[in-house]
């Protein structure tokens, strides 16, 4: 009973018009008022402020800001013009080119900008009267470009990866780098498919390949060098060993700056503090929603929301592929329902300690499964970000953009299948790296192999030998060290040795 | 412009100019941290025998944290100001034209008072953290590893908040004398995305 008044009552909020943050903050506080026992309600509630509180002590949140300062930086600039005129002069030779073009462009300008309603804009905007004007139908044209828009938040640094991470803890703790390494390979593959798509419908439009100019693509190549090399900064810097992902939106921050304001001169100085107030406020608006979600995770916690879960699932006998079907209906339709970043904070930290621990699920791929389930929240209504951005900037109805976007959103659940049941898309290149087998099946048997296992009472895991000096350590020994460091309230630890 | 808008594009100005000077900061002084990290690796594998003083860079990241903070409720401040807030608009639209703006005000209204309540809660938080700090004479109550008072940092929650209840509030009085009316159609605008039109 007292659940559906809480229901009701965030219902009621709901259908005020309140904000996100008012919505995610009420159904905290009446979690905490209803569902626990303490005498006193006011300390009830200032566990709400204390984890508010916590976010000091959260180094890779620190990484956001500055990703998003970055984007806004450069997309200040004529970045989008100066990309999407190199991958026109790249594939545009190609059946479908500037299709094809339009998904690479997309591709590049996520790595750049972090965010895929940006990204929807600035290569929609340029793309789109392009591809019309050269022929493709109208709906295809929206489609693609939504939907393609939408990998923004799978390229590397991707906020929705470096929310993923903060949100989950203990057993299903994730590193970020490790994350963005292992999304970088189904990215490319649902670019591909994207792009297999363009190929596909560009074949019946007559002029919608472009003649390849060599000079042409040494010019665009030669003004988008600078854009260029941020992406291949921040990942190199990453993956070399060089910095932390944390450092490493720091470093994206400068070097945006010097790109944007000194080598292409897109930006001048002045503007600098309007733009950075510009991505504050961005940022603003994203804190509330993670912070006070922070406390509704805490109650999740409390109530052992997960081993409430793992009750359910081993009540109904699911084997860990139909668990797997199962969480993906779910969080489409949550991503249907729900903004992605919230969706992420409240159920990624229920979700992936039974995956991990009753189906032996690798917590990287679970990760990138429940990324590519955002991108698809992204496109699916009523609550799909990417649709309403796509009907602003295209000036078409919304459902005309919902129709459009059905043949690519078909295209992005199937990768996501595919994505599901063959882990090695999502963690084979992270395995070859540490030393390990490319090919990492699905744990089929999940739930025989790891039913019985004793259920850490305090979201500890268990004990994992440590390495022998100078040994590669076992994914177990991996992840038992970034659940120490998750722990201790630290950035989850880079694989790679600092210098 | 009435004396409400007049104070409110005041503070709106000072936030900007905090907001952005704060995030600013924080991208120098980390990434500072990393070339003094990697100028000490450098230097040590040329000049083992060499210190590097540590410039106190070990605080770089507790300090931007701190800062992060800040910003993250200063520009929670400016969204409310700039109506940046994600609301999900299917609610107010399934009212009648008529009722709609006296909806609004109450979303408002109860938005204030969420804020007056988290007010409340951070302000004791924050007494805590000050009483901690004061009575130890700096020793407790400080930013881990720094010798940054916590109560600093974290009064960045009541300050926010008090803004935003202001703010929510002016807006729902804004909505009750028709002044102001949300056509719930302002996606782009409340991602802070703007069009080649109003760019």
């Amino acid at each position: 009973m007292t659940g559906v008044l809480l229901l009701l009552g965030v219902l009621l909020l709901g259908l005020l018009g309140s904000r996100l943050f008012v919505l995610v903050g009420g159904a905290t506080a009446g979690c905490f008022l209803l569902f626990t026992d303490y005498a006193d309600p006011v300390l009830q509630l200032e566990r709400i402020v204390t984890k508010m509180e916590s976010l000091t002590g959260k180094n890779v949140f620190l990484s956001i800001p500055f990703f998003l300062a970055s984007g806004a930086i450069m997309t200040k600039g004529g970045i989008a013009t100066r990309l999407t005129a190199l991958a026109r002069a790249a594939v545009g030779w190609l059946p479908g080119g500037l299709a094809v073009a339009s998904v690479v462009a997309c591709i590049v300008f996520a790595a750049i900008s972090g965010s895929s309603p940006v990204t929807l804009v600035a290569v929609g905007g340029v793309m789109y009267p392009a591809l019309v004007a050269n022929g493709y139908p109208e709906r295809f044209s929206i489609g693609l470009l939504t939907s393609a828009g939408s990998l923004g938040c799978m390229i590397p640094p991707a906020i929705a990866m470096l929310v993923y991470a903060i949100s989950v803890q203990g057993t299903a703790a994730v590193d970020p780098s490790d994350l963005f390494f292992a999304g970088i390979v189904p990215a490319l593959f649902i670019a591909g498919l994207l792009a297999g798509w363009a190929v596909w419908v560009g074949r019946s439009v007559p002029g919608s390949r472009l003649r390849f100019d060599v000079d042409a693509l040494r010019v665009a190549l030669r003004d988008a060098a600078w854009s260029l090399t941020l992406p291949a900064l921040v990942l190199g810097g990453i993956y070399g060993g060089v910095f932390t992902p944390t450092e490493a939106g720091a470093v994206a921050f400068v070097a945006s700056v010097l790109i944007a304001c000194v080598l292409h001169r897109d930006v001048p100085f002045g503007r600098l503090p309007a733009i950075l107030a510009e991505a504050a406020t961005l940022m603003g608006s994203l804190l509330l929603i993670v912070v006070l979600a922070f406390g509704l995770n805490d109650f999740l916690a409390e109530i052992d929301a997960p081993g409430v879960i793992r009750g359910w699932v081993q009540a109904a006998d699911l084997s860990a592929w139909q668990f797997m079907l199962l969480v993906n209906i779910v969080l489409i339709v949550l991503g249907a329902l729900m903004d992605s970043i919230s969706a992420t904070l409240v159920f990624a930290p229920i979700l992936a300690p039974v995956a991990v621990h009753q189906y032996g699920i690798d917590p990287i791929h679970f990760g990138v499964v429940f990324v590519v389930n955002m991108e698809i929240g992204y496109l699916a209504p009523p609550v799909a970000t990417n649709l309403f951005v796509a009907a602003a900037i295209f000036r078409k109805p919304f459902l005309e953009v919902t129709r459009a976007v059905l043949p690519t959103l078909g295209i992005i659940c199937g990768a996501l299948v595919a994505v599901i049941y063959l882990p090695s898309i999502a963690t084979g290149p992270l395995n070859l790296r540490d030393g390990r087998p490319f090919w990492q099946p699905f744990p089929w048997d999940g739930a025989a192999a790891h039913a019985d296992a004793p259920v850490p009472a305090d979201g500890a895991a268990p004990a994992v030998d440590t390495p022998a000096p100078g040994a590669p350590m076992t994914l177990e020994q991996m992840m038992q060290k970034a659940r120490e460091q998750a722990a201790q309230g630290a950035e989850a630890p880079s694989t790679v040795p600092a210098p | 412009m009435s004396a409400l808008d007049a104070l409110d594009a005041a503070l709106a100005r000072w936030e900007r100019r905090a907001a952005g000077g704060m995030l600013a900061l924080m991208g120098v002084v980390v990434f500072a941290s990393v070339v003094h990290r990697m100028a000490a690796a450098g230097l040590a594998r040329v000049a083992p025998s060499v210190r590097v003083p540590g410039l106190g860079m070990d605080a770089a990241q507790p300090f931007a944290l701190a800062l992060t903070l800040w910003v993250g409720m200063l520009g929670a401040s400016l969204a409310a100001h700039e109506r940046r807030h994600l609301a999900l608009d299917i609610g107010s639209k399934l009212w009648p034209a008529a009722w709609r703006p006296r909806v609004a005000a109450a979303g408002h209204l109860v938005t204030a008072a969420f804020c007056v309540g988290i007010l409340w809660l951070a302000g004791r938080s924050v007494a805590d953290h000050l009483a901690l700090w004061r009575d130890t004479d700096g020793a407790a109550g400080t930013l881990s590893g720094t010798s940054i008072p916590r109560w600093l940092a974290v009064a960045a929650i009541p300050w926010g908040m008090a803004t935003l209840a202001l703010r929510f509030s002016a807006e729902a009085w804004r909505a009750w004398t028709g002044r102001r009316v949300e056509d719930g159609d302002d996606t782009l605008h409340q991602l802070g995305i703007a069009t080649g039109e109003d760019a």
